[in-house]
């Protein structure tokens, strides 16, 4: 019985009663044989929890889309009312129940679907697919698996099967051990090398994963670890903290062709899971040999694992050799696949669906340029900063320290031409206390509280880098208590030198002639127009010499104060201009090499527009 | 490519059994053959293999049987792995059993198919219909087939020839132009009719025993399976051997 479907809609969303009955479609049959998958049940990612927010739902929605567009008719399941996915418009039916096997099946016996996607809906949504073919559900209604099939998922995220499989194709893993029990977890104990990173098989962004720096952390993390693990399986790792720590998003389709859409690095080394790092896209720090001894590797895995459609491969990379290892892979839409979509403008979830339905790269149209295909990999000129926002502000009591669990509750992207704006943008765009480098809380910090915040990992390790380097620390130092590669330390330096050669305008303002040059440095760096009028102490307007003395600005008597008040009144008048002189880039896919039909764009300081909006 | 080999070595075995008579390409092959004296059986086993998207391999097993001289009776199957092509979920298996019936130049063909496909389980009509001429060791049909079920029917106008070549190799072409139903898909699932096209190079080296190998864009042996166009372009290759007793 359809209990809520509303007149005058063209998508009804249903909930189920016992008993209940819904119409069955009739299938596309053709040649005899031959039947069309024309009904797909798509599972959505549930409730949004740490390691599983709104990306899914980004994913989910592309997808029901995509395969709209090529004629299927969509089901949708999903428990999470606060999503676009369960709109009206997104699927054919929607229904809001529980992610269970129970409630799936009952959907299913209703609804009657050809085919089920199970890699957009996040871990909730393959475990779910999993549990059905175990079940038996799928295969007693004859639904079929589109896309990555079940036998690949497991080998990817079976830990076992993963690095059975990674020998086979001689990529190197770390040293690890396979825990299943606590009797395993006990015999190992005397074993591991310590640090040592637990990773529970089948969880949400690491949930019951750590790293143990002593016998007695591991005893209580693995233990924690088995008992959330799908399967009771962890993999106990040889520690790679320090490393540096890629991610390729690659795609691949029912014909074996695949590419890269782009790669990521993170600023903060091994140890920090990828949700709770800094990230960067397109890598910064890897020579061309890495970038192309990684893409090889990824490209390596993707095909052995018989991927169909998206998946992410994560590497730890030994920042003074050539030596990596494969940590992990997502056979599935991940969180990372969001941040590579908009970082690149590559619709990964929408290209999923369609190779999932059966399409090939070099079939698929790419829906930002309209003249080019899928199979073209993105190429990128800009740079990417993602920075995770985390709810200690809510949470003042919280442990701040980041680890290989996921901490993270949300996360900011920002695009500019050099990393250091996107960077300065993306914190901006967190909307925390701090708008820029400055920290208050890092100023008041001894040397030694200082060393600790650069060391240990925490969500505001950022500002505690930037004070460093503000005293005066050296860039090696730095780098070898946190590990940060130095080449982001460098562009940190920078950031801050500038900074303190705008505080000292108030010295040096008689020296007017270097304002412009200044102040455009500084805003082409990504300070903003309210960051520079605070670091100068500067008002919007009605700015005068008494407070402009009291602010720490050199007035060395009543003859200088008119020309102090004209001098901020000229920075600020720079400011502003600069501020309004910045131009419209586009992220088109193809670094402007085709035309693009629906790019989209960021704001940047440079010299002329990419495209003009009319 | 490797999973090329090991269907082709799969295929090949099969024809290593001791099976047997007169060369089965399709369901129109036999309106080529001038029909069974009584009593008289044949057996023929065959397979076809498609690369591409739908890369599999479909087996036929056909008998016959002379009821008398002017009816025969026809006992097929065919079938391969069932298998989703991307949008399509195709393959499973096929029995027909049908009665045909020569009268001078007249063929008339009906039966009954079992197919359990994912599209079909239920029992299906199967029709051929058409006159045949023949000419020194030359001969040819021209007519029309069928299949009917619950859901699909599929008509097409049949043409087969066959050329002797040599005393013992002749070439058997047939093919069937779509008139009614869509007989195949593109890879994206737009359903599509396509002219469906056999070739057969028949080696006859003895009276009763003859072998072939085959090219052909249709699935298989059964009149469903031979109406039936694979996904995509290109042919199937494969071989069969027949034997008559």
């Amino acid at each position: 019985m359809i209990l809520s479907a509303r007149g005058g809609r063209t998508t009804p969303i249903y909930y189920q009663v016992e008993g209940g009955k819904l119409p069955v479609g009739l299938p596309g049959v053709f040649r005899y044989d031959a039947v069309l998958v024309k009904k797909i049940l798509v599972i959505g990612s549930g409730p949004i929890i740490i390691g599983q927010a709104a990306e899914f739902d980004y994913a989910g929605s592309q997808a029901c889309q995509s395969l709209r567009e090529e004629g299927y008719s969509v089901v949708l399941i999903n428990s999470n009312p606060a999503t676009i996915m369960t709109d009206e418009e997104t699927a054919d039916a929607v229904y809001i129940e529980p992610l269970t096997p129970e409630f799936c099946e009952r959907v299913i016996a209703k609804e009657r679907p050809d085919g089920l996607l199970p890699t957009l809906g996040g871990q909730t949504g393959l475990n779910l697919a999993s549990e059905l073919d175990r079940l038996g559900i799928l295969e007693k209604y004859g639904v079929k698996l589109l896309g990555t099939q079940l036998d690949a998922i497991k080998k990817a995220e079976d830990r076992e099967l993963f690095r059975a499989l990674m020998r086979e194709i001689n990529e190197p893993v770390p040293e690890s051990w396979i825990v299943e029990s606590e009797d395993d977890l006990q015999r190992i104990l005397d074993e591991v090398p310590y640090p040592c990173i637990v990773r529970p098989a089948y969880t949400l962004g690491g949930t019951g994963g750590g790293v143990a720096r002593t016998r007695e952390e591991l005893w209580e993390i693995g233990r924690k670890g088995l008992k959330l693990s799908m399967l009771s399986q962890l993999m106990i790792e040889r520690s790679l903290l320090g490393w540096k720590e890629v991610e390729y998003e690659v795609m691949r389709d029912g014909k074996g062709n695949c590419i890269t859409v782009c790669n990521m690095e993170n600023l903060d080394p091994m140890g920090v899971h990828t949700g709770d790092s800094i990230v960067v896209a397109p890598s910064q720090t890897l020579s061309d040999i890495e970038y192309h001894m990684l893409r090889t590797a990824s490209l390596k895995i993707i095909t052995s694992l018989g991927i169909e459609g998206g998946c992410n491969v994560q590497l730890a990379v030994n920042p003074d050799s050539f030596d990596y290892y494969v940590i992990e892979v997502n056979p599935r839409v991940s969180r990372s696949s969001a941040l590579a979509s908009k970082a690149t403008g590559y619709p990964i979830a929408r290209i999923a669906a369609k190779i999932a339905a059966g399409k090939t790269l070099d079939e698929i149209e790419n829906a930002v340029t309209k003249t080019t295909k899928a199979c073209f990999e993105p190429a990128l000129d800009y740079c990417v900063v993602k920075i995770p926002r985390w709810p200690f502000d809510k949470f003042g009591g919280g442990d701040r320290k980041l680890s290989t669990q996921m901490k993270a509750t949300g996360e900011v992207m920002a695009i500019d031409r050099t990393f250091e704006s996107a960077l300065m943008k993306a914190i901006r765009g967190l909307e925390v206390k701090q708008k820029d480098l400055r920290h208050a809380g890092m100023a008041l910090l001894t040397s030694e509280q200082l060393e600790e915040a650069c060391r240990v990992a925490t969500d505001e390790r950022l500002w505690a880098l930037a004070e460093a380097l503000r005293r005066g620390w050296d860039v090696d130092m730095i780098h070898k208590s946190s590990r940060v590669d130095r080449w982001f330390l460098r562009k940190i330096e920078r950031i801050v030198a500038i900074e303190r050669t705008v505080v000292e305008i108030k010295l040096n303002w008689r020296d007017g002639l270097e304002f412009p040059e200044i102040i455009g440095r500084a805003m082409d760096l990504g300070f903003s127009g309210s960051s520079l009028r605070d670091l100068l102490s500067v008002r919007r307007t009605g700015n005068d010499a008494d407070s402009l003395r009291s602010s720490g600005w050199s007035v060395r008597n009543s003859d200088e104060e008119g020309a102090v008040v004209e001098a901020v009144e000229r920075i600020l008048v720079l400011i502003r201009e600069k501020s309004q002189s910045s131009v419209v880039k586009m992220v088109d896919t193809c670094a402007g090499e085709f035309e693009s039909a629906t790019p989209y764009y960021y704001r940047t300081n440079e010299l002329e527009d990419d495209y003009l909006i009319v | 490519m490797s999973n090329i080999t090991v269907r082709h070595l799969l295929g090949l075995s099969l024809l290593a059994l001791p099976m047997a008579s007169f060369a089965q390409l399709n369901h129109l092959s036999e309106t080529l053959n001038g029909g069974l004296t009584e009593k008289e059986k044949k057996v023929s086993l065959s397979f076809r293999s498609f690369d591409g998207n739908e890369a599999s391999i479909y087996g036929d097993l056909a008998l016959a049987y002379g009821w008398s001289r002017d009816i025969n009776l026809y006992l097929r199957a065919s079938g391969s792995e069932r298998k989703t092509v991307g949008a399509i979920r195709t393959g499973g298996t096929d029995v027909e059993l049908q009665m045909a019936w020569r009268k001078a130049n007249l063929y008339v063909a009906l039966g009954a198919a079992l197919p359990s496909t994912p599209a079909q389980d239920r029992v299906a009509g199967t029709w051929t219909i058409g006159v045949t001429g023949q000419e020194g060791k030359s001969s040819a049909f021209f007519g029309a087939t069928g299949v009917t079920s619950d859901d699909v029917t599929l008509v097409g106008a049949a043409v087969a020839l066959r050329t002797p070549l040599s005393e013992q190799l002749s070439l058997d072409a047939s093919s069937i132009f779509m008139i009614r139903g869509e007989n195949t898909a593109g890879i994206g699932g737009n359903l599509e009719d396509q002219t469906v096209l056999s070739f057969a190079l028949r080696y006859q080296f003895s009276e009763k025993q003859t072998f072939w190998v085959s090219a052909s864009n249709a699935l298989g042996g059964t009149t469903g399976f031979s109406m039936s166009h694979r996904i995509g372009a290109g042919f199937g290759l494969g071989a069969g051997i027949e034997v008559k007793f």
